[in-house]
């Protein structure tokens, strides 16, 4: 049976996007099947950034009012076979989608497919209650910001209220240059208010911003940073037993990386 | 007794759902839940339960009055309190039988308090863990923290000047306060404190609050 995790954040334009696509391509990539459903109704962006809205038919709100199967609507990718999306709809809002019905689209899935990865728009409204109904696990993604790490917060409380036990943090965008000068939050830092395992670091890499205007995936680029984080982070999810040693081996690799800004 | 819909009783997955009229006043409310569950008090004899207030935004002050009201005339215990936007969680491990009101209980939190989350309580409040910045406790008694306070508490919230503050360290990003009176920490008191761990309590000596160190109670 199939993993639904849910990508969240409270606050918006921390990466849960970025990040839901780069996890997705990167288990697709090792061959594991993958759908990843957009839950932010209106407000449609995971199919820009994997390049795949061209070819959009159907979305999640024909989907859950029936009006086609969810095989229909789900997208596969066709540079990695093992990927679909499921695209959410652009022209309705939050109130489309109930989390009964979330339920059971994803107990569906899971018959099908290993991974369901669900993009959760921001905010603690309907639309946050719709994503984390069907999910079993949840990837909370913040920057090394007060306000994103308290907006975090927030949302690990709603989500061991809602019996998520199993809450993991993404930090993204960190800047070894900053935190080297003391002017950044560092990961000991947000994990002292969080309190919750670490997943991965992900450091900022422009990269993101070409793969992502390109509609691929950093995941896949051999010399980024941030892809190489991803890439770590895919395969901590796949085996659970990496956490705890990798996130010192993301020590090293951040390390390596301060040291090629002190070099520069 | 009032026989009409403003207060209906359900049971729900986790406790008692008690659905309230949107368009009653809060006075016609209290009226029919006070004649409610004098007529299902027994229903309810000895249960420990958890309620939900659905159908009407209220207060936290209003939902601590309704409180009251089943108290009074109940033998419930109530051990768990949620607003209809479940977002409020009010946890009031107020012991029911009158008699035992007036002497305050203790509720203790397993875990950290996260932003948003709230305790309301008559009586002390012990958190096992850290109670983070957007986080409240509002406690009648004492508060005590195993862990960092960031969040809002205020202890003696009824005006009791014998109440505490204590923690293993103190870091609020807006105030504390006892009976009513504030105390402010500064940036660079804060920044100062960071890193350090020092178990301190807060306490009103005089009228004034006063911030000492643990280690310095004799």
């Amino acid at each position: 049976m199939g993993e639904v995790i849910v990508v969240t954040s409270g606050k918006g334009g921390v990466g849960k996007t970025t990040t839901t696509a780069n996890i997705g391509t990167g288990l697709a990539s090792m061959g594991r099947s993958v759908v990843l459903i957009d839950a932010d109704i209106g407000l449609r962006n995971l199919d820009v950034v994997m390049g795949l809205e061209n070819r959009i038919v159907y979305d999640l709100v024909d989907v859950v009012e029936g009006k086609c199967r969810y095989k229909q609507a789900l997208i596969r990718d066709k540079r990695y076979p093992e990927l679909h999306l499921l695209a959410a709809a652009q022209t309705k809002d939050k109130s489309a989608v109930s989390p009964e019905q979330m339920v059971k689209l994803c107990s569906q899935l899971t018959d099908e497919f290993d991974f369901i990865i669900i993009d959760c728009p921001a905010g603690i409204e309907q639309g946050f209650k719709n994503a984390i109904a069907g999910a079993h696990k949840a990837i909370v993604v913040a920057t090394p910001e007060v306000s994103s790490v308290r907006d975090a917060d927030r949302i690990v409380g709603l989500l061991k209220s809602a019996d998520i036990s199993e809450v993991w943090l993404i930090l993204n965008r960190l800047r070894p240059d900053l935190i080297r000068r003391g002017e950044m939050m560092t990961l000991e830092d947000v994990v002292d208010i969080l309190a919750i395992d670490v997943l991965g670091v992900v450091p900022d890499d422009e990269a993101i911003v070409v793969t992502t205007n390109r509609g691929e995936a950093a995941v896949t680029e051999a010399k980024s940073p941030a892809g190489a984080a991803f890439r770590n982070i895919v395969a901590r999810i796949v085996d659970e037993n990496v956490p705890m040693l990798e996130v010192q081996e993301d020590g090293g690799f951040m390390a390596k990386i301060k040291k090629i800004f002190r070099k520069g | 007794m009032i026989k009409d819909n403003t207060v209906i009783f359900k049971g729900g997955k986790s406790g008692i759902v008690i659905l309230l009229a949107e368009d009653a006043g809060f006075e016609r409310i209290c009226q029919a839940l006070r004649a409610k569950v004098r007529e299902a008090g027994k229903f309810f004899a000895g249960t420990q339960t958890s309620i939900t207030f659905k159908g009407k935004q209220l207060s936290e002050a209003q939902i601590l009055e309704l409180l009251d009201i089943m108290n009074e005339e109940t033998d419930i215990s109530v051990t768990f309190v949620e607003d209809l936007t479940g977002q409020m969680q009010v946890a009031a491990a107020m012991q029911p039988a009158p008699q035992f009101f007036d002497a305050p209980d203790t509720y203790f939190h397993k875990g950290s308090l996260r932003s948003g989350q709230t305790i309301i309580q008559n009586g002390s409040v012990v958190v096992m863990g850290d109670v983070n910045a957007g986080a409240e406790i509002v406690a009648t008694g004492n508060v005590a923290v195993f862990g960092v306070v960031r969040g809002l508490v205020h202890a003696g919230s009824g005006g009791d000047e014998n109440a505490f503050i204590s923690a293993i360290s103190i870091l609020p990003n807006q105030f504390l306060s006892i009976a009513g009176k504030k105390v402010h920490y500064t940036k660079e008191m804060l920044a100062a404190k960071k890193n350090k761990i020092e178990p301190e309590y807060v306490f009103v000596q005089d009228g004034f609050i006063i911030v000492d160190l643990i280690a310095n109670i004799k």
